[in-house]
């Protein structure tokens, strides 16, 4: 501590009264840590397939920017009335708040954005064009999100898909009861006026020749999923009371409903399954799930499940169908075999093996074969028989790219790769490497540390239960397919998200500038949160980084 | 206007004339009158003053500190074991370099307890950085005391009022008490420079090193130097507008002296009645009556006492393991003279709790100290003989 | 981490909200995470430029300074250990007799100024009612001087003056209930890691005449033995655990508890100090047994004031 020493008498008062302030004291020499504001990637973001900015965007809706909440939270996802629907909500399986009350509910905040957006009619900000074109075979999930995305930059984008409408499996593979069809039009609408365009019923390899698509454009993306359906290889499935599931549901969903028999077997564990069981339902049909494995390992989401379940769906595990018995040409039955569970098969669930002379049957009037379905990239072998084994500016996106079968992983695809070909575009022929979600974000997070409950301080958390999600209260089995799930209302959208914990996110809360011992955090709008730390005052107590919420500070070592 | 009044009263009035703004106030005999008085002033408001009846001298003190800090006129009395209590504020308060003035009524100090005057209380305080002031009358209490409000405040340090117990503060004289207007045109406006101000926030009594501290207390010490100055330019000033002026010291026939008392307080009212005595048989006694003790007038005393013949001081106090204090003091004072100069010292300690001193003790002891040397320097004056192994002897009760 | 595992509180925790003025400076030479300075950098808060301290010795006695330096952007008058209750109320006499009767005039002085040696100033000043705040910043030892034990030292506590193999059998004195049963008009206990309950009490004092006490719980790194990060974290704990009941009682009779604790098991308190490191089974029992008996004690009073009152107005 040096003091300043007085050179006379009379450069002193007649005893200790002193004026000079404290601040004069450089007590920042005496850390060995200094604090950082650094958010951390949250548990939630992290595990979104979509790249939705979680946090972020909830802590706008907190503060009560809901047109800001949606933007931010559409900058990025073009869906979010459909993902607010249909999204498995891998996001609340991990949201710390489940520790705490009950996780966040996310999926219904993004829903409650989308559809306030789209009740948004305010012009877009024009982009300056890039003069750069690029196609995007197939208008599903994954093509409308890198069309989305690149015409954001500014480059001009068509999308080509053989259906009559935009969609793709959103439009043919979802229910209404889960997602009526004029959100998914309206969500299109908005994108068309970004600048994108769908040209629709046309089939590259058949009307427009591949090669002839990349001679015309700067850049293809193949967005064109999993229509191919897996075979249903069980003897005596040629009747046309055995369906294959997507056709099947993309029939029921255009309106045009075949004729139908009244049990039917549905066989597959997965959202095809369900959904294809669910619609039957409501049209007078009897069906029941005919699954290899037990519930657990049902691929389909856990609360479609349980929904079918309570609208009257039957289910049968641990069932394998070994042939279709037919007599005097009507479907009368499922020859089954009863499976037990083995080894854990590369998915990590376990094989289901086949309990020998378990041969059983189960009445049936139909089967409907939802088994799984694979990519269709037949216009590509034309490219490889021409002798091509990479491709230069093409890409592939979604599930034809990665299989992981959700419309999120298809938007988070679509993104990533949207970001590939720009950079293509704009960097004159370099691939870059495949991005991540969070690089894609406006702000900057430590990706590296992802904000677990260790890093939270749950004295600052109001005890508060997850709200109940209101739904459609109708007979069972229901007759109509009217949307099930009630979207929030302001206040509970608002309520939900001031709920949120805002892991790793910092929003201001000043604790560390109201516990500093030492008035060592300012308040300074050059920081974007609005915080500072003085080094020249702070001790590195630490208090600050322990006292936050949230974890969204850091101590580190100081070089002395 | 005359009129009779102890000294304790006089010292009321006085403080009452001065405009005191907080007095604390906690009893000890032989002081409590003069806070009793205080009490009926305040009550009935002939004295608009805040009156606190604090729990002990300690807080007396404290509260006075504190009170002055704010830039108010404060005042408290106390004697003997309330005066050592106070002990460690009495530093602070001079340290704080604050216009304080309290009446110290000299009562000896336990153990064992005793209720009559001797000075060893106030003179055991001597180096707490307090003015001191010894008083022979009431009168002159009561000028003394408006006297140390200007003093004090012009040289911002705090200043103690000395009365003899009971010999003073319980003896009433006819006293001239001034009009107010009197005080009021002598006494100027209490201004604390360093005091606590909301409009000017500082922190007061912060840990000082060694380089500040050592400049805080000679500052402290210039003062004291300073305020000889002071004390004979009021004693004057009083003497214009009241006839009655005073000096640092006091000379009763000293100028042709060859024999010369130096004493204080009543003694050395009484003394004046041995030296006539003395002088009416054609001994030239005189007597140098020491009024203000801190800062100690070193130069008057050396003036006054250069070349004398022979000088003997009373002390009604002791500071054991030594002499008397006011004889060890003009020693030293005198020690600063060319030897030619220098007269012989001697020192009488008498009067400890209480014990008289009457007119023949100090004609006795100013022959005694005239006389042949091979006497001590210092004499215990009458007590009882004792044995001739000198042997410290417990005290045993008789079981 | 447990399911639920939040404050029971009647505030909202989720966002504090302090007033912004700031009357204290960066740059003092208080501990890192000290709690007295967090204390004191509230309290102002309340306060305001409107303030005299008047701080005797301890570890603020310290930290104001050193000469030429001041840390506070208010009058501070530092006074001698035993004196800040009669120092407090000369200031006050000082100012009123001069017709400056708007100024808050606080005492802040630590449990070793307040419960031991100020003790008999502090009594006197409640006594005769001076209108004064003082507010005891307790770390619960004499800590400026390296930690030496004080009658605000908890049962079993290490302090250099009762070390492990001596402990401290006595139980810490109850500063607020002396005072109750001095009627002194409002009394009130605080935490640093409550800083709206503390503000809410500060305001409470300044709108009353007369004597108001504020016994503020403060944590000490250095005292305590414990991480200068958890000084906040230990202070909720102290409150939650039960050890340090947030009430406050008005004319020394009627008592109100301001906040039920989840009576979090001791041990968790304990475990993040060094000082209590040495504590067996046995003692660490004993302390339970304490925490029952003395909310026991307090709610007993609480309920004793209500009948009083009701038995008053029934008159």
């Amino acid at each position: 501590m040096s003091v300043p020493q007085p050179k006379s008498l009379r450069d002193l008062p007649i005893t200790a009264y002193a004026t000079r302030p404290t601040s004069e004291n450089n007590t920042g020499t005496w850390k060995y840590v200094e604090p950082r504001y650094e958010d951390r990637l949250p548990p939630c973001a992290q595990a979104c397939p979509a790249g939705n900015d979680i946090s972020r965007i909830i802590l706008l809706l907190a503060g009560g920017d809901l047109i800001g909440a949606g933007r931010l939270l559409r900058s990025g996802n073009p869906l979010p009335a459909t993902l607010g629907r249909v999204c498995p909500h891998f996001c609340e399986r991990q949201c710390n708040r489940d520790l705490f009350g009950g996780s966040i509910a996310v999926h219904m905040i993004e829903r409650f954005l989308g559809d306030l957006l789209l009740r948004d009619e305010s012009a877009q900000e024009p982009v300056t064009p890039s003069g750069r074109k690029v196609a995007v075979i197939g208008a599903g999930p994954a093509g409308i999100t890198a069309a989305y995305a690149l015409a954001l930059k500014g480059h001009e984008v068509e999308v080509f898909d053989e259906k009559p409408k935009p969609g793709g499996y959103l439009r043919t593979g979802i229910p209404d009861y889960r997602l009526p069809k004029e959100i998914l039009d309206r969500e299109i609408e908005f994108i068309e006026r970004v600048g994108v365009k769908f040209i629709q019923g046309i089939r590259i390899g058949r009307d427009i020749g591949f090669e002839d698509l990349r001679s015309r454009f700067d850049a293809v993306i193949a967005a064109v999923g999993l229509h191919e359906s897996r075979a249903f290889e069980v003897p005596g499935s040629n009747h046309r009371h055995i369906y294959d599931g997507v056709e099947l549901l993309e029939r029921i969903l255009s309106g045009e409903i075949p004729e139908l028999p009244s049990t039917v077997a549905v066989v597959g564990g997965g959202n095809t399954a369900i959904d294809v069981a669910r619609s039957l339902l409501r049209l007078d049909v009897s069906p029941t799930i005919v699954y290899r494995r037990s519930e657990t390992e049902m691929p389909a989401i856990a609360s479609e499940v349980e929904e079918a379940k309570r609208e009257g769906v039957g289910f049968q595990f641990l069932t394998t169908p070994i042939a279709v018995v037919i007599e005097d040409g009507a479907v009368v039955a499922l020859e089954c075999c009863k499976m037990q569970l083995g080894e854990p098969d590369a998915s990590g669930r376990r094989t289901p093996v086949p309990i020998p002379n378990s041969e059983f049957r189960l009445p049936f009037a139909g089967i409907v074969a939802a088994i799984g379905e694979t990519a269709d990239l037949g216009f590509l072998r034309q490219a490889a028989a021409n002798g091509k084994r990479s491709l230069d500016g093409f890409y592939i996106a979604g599930d034809a790219s990665t299989s992981e079968g959700t419309v999120a992983a298809a938007v988070g695809s679509g993104r990533r790769v949207a970001a590939m070909v720009h950079s293509y575009l704009v960097n004159g022929g370099t691939t870059a490497d495949e991005p991540t979600l969070q690089s894609l974000w406006p702000r900057k997070v430590n990706t590296a540390l992802v904000a677990g409950p260790q890093y939270l301080n749950p004295a600052y958390f109001a005890p508060a239960l997850r709200p109940e999600i209101a739904k459609l209260n109708g007979e069972q089995p229901p007759s109509s397919f009217a949307e099930i799930v009630q979207g929030f209302a302001v206040e509970s959208a608002l309520s939900e998200a001031r709920r949120c914990l805002l892991c790793g996110t910092c929003n201001g809360c000043l604790n560390c500038y109201y516990w500093c011992p030492d008035v060592a955090v300012h308040r300074d709008s050059r920081n974007g949160a609005g915080l500072e730390i003085d080094s020249m005052h702070c001790k590195g107590c630490g208090i600050c980084v322990e006292e936050c919420p949230r974890g969204a500070m850091t101590l580190e070592e100081v070089a002395r | 206007m005359r009129t009779l009044l102890k000294g304790n009263g006089a010292v009321a009035r006085a403080a009452q004339m001065a405009g005191v703004q907080v007095i604390s106030v906690y009893p000890i005999t032989p002081q409590t009158s003069i806070v009793e008085e205080l009490a009926d002033m305040v009550a009935q408001g002939r004295l608009n003053a805040r009156y606190i009846k604090v729990e002990s001298e300690h807080s007396a003190l404290a509260a006075c500190i504190a009170a002055a800090s704010v830039g108010a006129r404060t005042f408290t009395a106390t004697s003997g074991q309330g005066l050592a209590f106070m002990h460690e504020l009495l530093h602070w308060a001079a340290g704080s370099r604050l216009p304080i003035v309290m009446v110290n009524v000299n009562r000896a100090l336990a153990a064992p307890w005793s209720l009559f005057t001797d000075q060893t209380d106030s003179l055991s305080q001597r180096d707490t950085g307090w003015m001191q002031i010894y008083c022979q009358s009431a009168q002159e209490a009561l000028d003394s005391v408006i006297q140390a409000f200007e003093v004090s405040q012009r040289v911002l340090l705090p200043c103690m009022v000395l009365l003899d117990g009971f010999l003073l503060s319980h003896t009433f004289e006819n006293v001239d008490v001034p009009e107010q207007g009197t005080v009021d045109s002598f006494l100027g406006p209490l201004k604390v420079p360093h005091m606590v101000d909301i409009a000017n926030p500082a922190a007061i009594g912060g840990l000082s090193d060694p380089e500040c501290y050592t400049a805080f207390r000679r500052k402290l010490q210039i003062a004291h130097e300073q305020a000889l100055e002071v004390w004979a330019d009021v004693g004057r000033q009083w003497g214009e507008l009241t006839g009655r002026s005073y000096d640092v010291i006091e000379e009763y026939r000293l100028h042709d002296a060859e024999l010369v008392l130096v004493a204080s307080s009543t003694p050395a009212m009484t003394a004046r009645v041995a030296i006539d005595a003395l002088r009416e048989r054609g001994i030239a006694a005189g007597l140098l009556r020491l009024r203000v003790f801190r800062p100690f007038p070193a130069n008057a005393l050396r003036r006054a006492l250069s070349r004398k013949r022979a000088v003997v001081v009373l002390d009604r106090n002791c500071s054991f393991g030594h002499h008397g204090i006011f004889y060890q003091e003009t020693k030293s004072a005198l020690y600063e003279l060319p030897a030619a100069d220098r007269p012989p010292v001697r020192g009488i300690i008498a009067g400890l709790g209480g014990r008289d001193i009457t007119p023949e003790d100090i004609e006795q002891m100013l022959l005694q100290g005239s006389g042949s040397e091979g006497l001590e320097p210092v004499t215990w004056w009458k007590t009882l003989p004792e044995e001739e192994a000198v042997e410290a002897e417990p005290c045993t009760a008789t079981k | 981490m447990r399911a639920m595992d939040v404050m029971h509180t009647e505030y909202d925790p989720v966002n504090l909200h302090l007033p912004d003025r700031e009357l204290m400076h960066s740059g003092h030479f208080g501990c890192p995470g000290c709690g007295a300075t967090i204390g004191m950098r509230i309290a102002l808060k309340a306060f305001g430029e409107n303030t005299i301290m008047v701080i005797p010795a301890g570890c603020w006695g310290t930290l104001n300074g050193p000469y030429p330096f001041a840390p506070l952007k208010v009058p501070v008058l530092e006074v001698a250990f035993a004196t800040a209750a009669i120092s407090a109320a000369g200031v006050r006499a000082g100012l009123d007799v001069q017709g400056k009767h708007d100024v808050n005039v606080v005492a802040w002085a630590g449990d070793g100024g307040t419960f031991d040696i100020g003790l008999q100033s502090l009594s006197g000043a409640v006594e005769r009612n001076d209108d004064i705040i003082y507010v005891c910043y307790d770390n619960e030892a004499y800590m400026n001087t390296g930690i030496q034990r004080s009658s605000a030292t908890p049962y079993a506590a290490w302090t250099t003056t009762t070390p492990a193999d001596s402990p401290k059998l006595e139980p810490k004195k109850d500063m607020v209930g002396i005072l109750a049963e001095h009627r002194i008009p409002y009394a009130a206990t605080a935490s640093i890691a409550y800083p709206e309950d503390f503000l809410r009490k500060l305001e409470k004092a300044k709108a009353i005449r007369g004597a108001k006490f504020i016994h503020l719980w403060v944590s000490c790194p250095t005292g305590h033995k414990s991480e200068e990060r958890y000084s906040v974290k230990i202070a909720r704990l102290a409150v939650e655990s039960g050890v340090f009941p947030l009430y406050e009682v008005e004319q020394g009779v009627q008592y109100t508890i301001n906040h039920e604790p989840a009576f979090k098991d001791v041990t968790e308190y304990l475990n993040l100090q060094g000082r209590f490191r040495h504590l067996d089974t046995a003692q660490i029992g004993a302390m339970r047994r304490n925490i029952d008996w003395e909310w026991k004690r307090l709610r007993a009073k609480v309920a004793m004031g209500r009948e009083l009152l009701l038995q008053n107005s029934v008159k």
